[in-house]
């Protein structure tokens, strides 16, 4: 799967790089307003990330010319701007997601794989770990063909390690994704033992290995 | 004054009480009271005086006589009866003091009493006798009708003057009194136009100069001080982003020891409340920057509710109670980003510095939102709370700008916020201006 990375900050796209290419997907990068254009019109992409603020040119402008030849790119908005406004701005405008600087690469990887799923499969897919399986419409989870009854943050939160695969995944950034976007965040994660507990506890009662790692004080790695 | 002048013609032999004084007969004159003095010295100089020392020779005697007479009228007008006879024979000058029967009051037994002077005055060979006499009941009076008119003229002098200063120095004072009201409007965050109140006394017009370059020269500074803010809240993004995505590549090494997983979650947190730090900065100075300017209809109970929905994790991990009461449902025309800043901050406080076991209360009424919680035992210092960077506790979660943020949008929409703290509860009580929203 083919990624498109318009980023002017060489250390943070080197590091987005890194991260994605870990995850398997070919990465193309553009630092500038230019050739982020030809990139954009000699070939297709899986997902686009998309600064807004590039040193010739504004990163919307690229949206907006992608949207005029029906594209069907998935674009991810990464910018500074964090108020609501800019956030609807950017998803009227045909956006299938907007991050906010400074994020997460597992934060960004989840959302890179979201998008890729949704246009690759129309909405209709599933995630499948052995026995474990999570049907992303209904939002539920099947071990061995018996659903598990998760509650919405226990489904979240796997959902996240699972999409993570492999990857250490911080507790930091398990807090930022579960208290959603633009909520205050506490530096206090003790929640996520409770939750974390609870979600083992679930699919350890419903016969799954127990393969969530916890990793020292830093967070978690769900290894498949 | 002179109304109670008697004019009296004597004859030179009647004098009751009569005391001889010798001397000059105008120096005698000292004993009168000082208006009469001066009378008698203006008469003597025109008329007496000369007649005196430099008779003129040859007049005729008529002629004098009458002049004479007139001069001494003048006397009259001070107050005093004179009279003049032909005399045979030369008499020392001499006063006395005579009283004359009040006549009109059969009862009275009182008499009033007058002084006279009488001298021989010698015209061309011609003798004459002059008696001028005075009445002293008059004296008394006429000092006090003296006074109260001194008084009276001092009065309306005095209030004269006064009046005006008084409109004097309100014309010349104006500009003055204009620029100073003019000053007080002044917002530098607004950086309103002052009007300079037009004048052409020098002293102002150099005032208003140096007033005019002072407001410039801080505006620009003021300028120069947001842009700084601006711009290196910006700049410092970008490196946070990169420091954050290098750590979490660095997280994904193996083989990873404690001591190195220890470190790495060190160097997130810090990074991580360092970009809060930075978030909240730039966000007062786009608040400043006027950046949050459209305003939508906000459902103030419905925005709540959703915040404090979000942060259900932490009050269940500290096992705070929580009580809504919601009054009303106020739609307030505000900017959406910036509302749920300003909840969002004191619902946040609120949890953050509450106790394990605490409560967390929040009522809402048609033009006010209150948010009450348990925690320290000791009321803040509502002085300082709202100023950046001030820190009650040194709670490591916490930026010290939450309330700056806060107030700064409470003053952009004129809402009033006041904190105090009642029955244990730290108060945080938001006021809705409804001009405003």
């Amino acid at each position: 799967m083919k990624i498109l990375i318009i980023e002017d900050q060489q250390e943070l796209l080197k590091s987005m790089v890194a991260y994605l290419e870990s995850e398997n997907y070919i990465c193309e990068t553009a630092s500038n307003f230019r050739a982020a254009r030809n990139k954009i019109e000699g070939f297709d992409y899986d997902c686009i990330l998309l600064d807004v603020t590039l040193p010739d040119g504004n990163g919307l402008t690229l949206l907006a010319e992608l949207k005029k030849d029906k594209k069907t790119d998935g674009v991810i908005i990464i910018s500074a701007k964090d108020s609501i406004g800019d956030r609807i701005h950017g998803l009227n405008l045909g956006a299938d997601d907007y991050l906010v600087k400074p994020f997460h690469l597992s934060e960004l990887n989840a959302r890179v794989a979201a998008v890729i799923r949704r246009r690759r499969f129309e909405g209709q897919n599933i995630l499948v770990f052995n026995d474990l399986v999570i049907d992303l419409v209904a939002k539920t989870v099947c071990i061995q063909d018996k659903p598990v009854d998760l509650t919405r943050k226990e489904y979240e939160l796997l959902l996240y390690l699972a999409s993570n695969k492999n990857k250490v995944v911080s507790r930091m950034a398990i807090a930022e994704h579960l208290s959603g976007d633009g909520a205050e965040v506490f530096d206090n994660f003790d929640f996520i033992y409770t939750h974390m507990k609870n979600l083992k506890k679930k699919l350890g009662s419903a016969g799954y290995p127990d393969n969530i790692r916890s990793l020292y004080a830093i967070g978690y790695k769900f290894e498949v | 004054m002179p109304s109670a002048i008697s004019l009296r013609y004597r004859h030179e032999t009647s004098p009751q009480n009569h005391k001889d004084i010798p001397g000059l007969f105008f120096c005698h004159l000292t004993d009168y009271n000082p208006v009469i003095l001066c009378s008698c010295a203006a008469c003597a100089s025109a008329f007496g005086g000369q007649v005196l020392k430099n008779p003129v020779k040859g007049y005729q005697e008529q002629s004098f006589f009458h002049s004479f007479k007139a001069g001494i009228g003048h006397l009259v007008r001070a107050g005093q009866g004179h009279s003049l006879y032909s005399a045979t024979t030369a008499a020392p000058d001499s006063i006395y003091t005579g009283y004359i029967e009040k006549s009109w009051h059969k009862n009275e037994t009182d008499k009033d009493p007058y002084r006279e002077i009488a001298g021989t005055i010698s015209v061309n060979g011609q003798l004459y006798k002059l008696v001028i006499s005075s009445s002293l009941v008059e004296n008394e009076d006429l000092l006090g009708s003296i006074m109260l008119v001194q008084a009276i003229l001092l009065l309306l002098l005095m209030t004269g003057i006064l009046w005006i200063n008084r409109i004097s120095s309100k014309k010349i004072w104006k500009p003055f009194y204009g620029l100073l009201n003019n000053m007080q409007q002044y917002d530098l965050k607004k950086n309103n136009e002052i009007a300079f109140p037009e004048t052409r006394i020098s002293e102002f017009i150099e005032l208003n100069q140096v007033i005019k370059n002072l407001l410039v020269k801080n505006y620009e500074i003021y300028l120069q001080q947001k842009e700084f803010t601006e711009n290196a809240s910006h700049e410092m993004q970008t490196p946070l982003a990169i420091i954050q995505g290098q750590v979490e590549l660095l997280m994904q090494t193996s083989p990873l020891t404690e001591a190195q997983a220890n470190l790495i979650s060190e160097l997130e947190a810090s990074n991580k409340k360092l970009a809060r730090l930075n978030k909240s900065l730039l966000l007062l100075t786009r608040i400043e920057n006027n950046e949050y300017s459209p305003a939508e209809s906000v459902d103030l109970a419905g925005m709540t509710r959703k915040l404090v929905d979000s942060s259900h994790d932490f009050l269940d991990k500290k096992e705070i109670r929580l009580t809504e009461i919601f009054e009303a449902r106020p739609q307030l025309k505000v900017n959406v980003s910036l509302m749920e800043i300003l909840i969002g901050n004191l619902i946040a406080n609120a949890i953050r510095h509450n106790i394990p076991g605490g409560q967390l209360r929040i009522e809402i009424k048609e033009n006010s939102i209150e948010i009450s919680n348990t925690g320290r035992q000791k009321a803040l210092s509502p002085e300082k709370i709202f100023t950046r960077f001030y820190k009650e506790s040194s709670h490591p979660d916490s930026t010290g700008l939450g309330l700056a943020i806060v107030k700064r949008i409470c003053d952009l929409y004129a809402f009033s916020l006041q904190y105090f703290f009642k029955e244990g509860l730290h108060c945080f009580r938001v006021t809705i201006n409804r001009t405003s929203a």
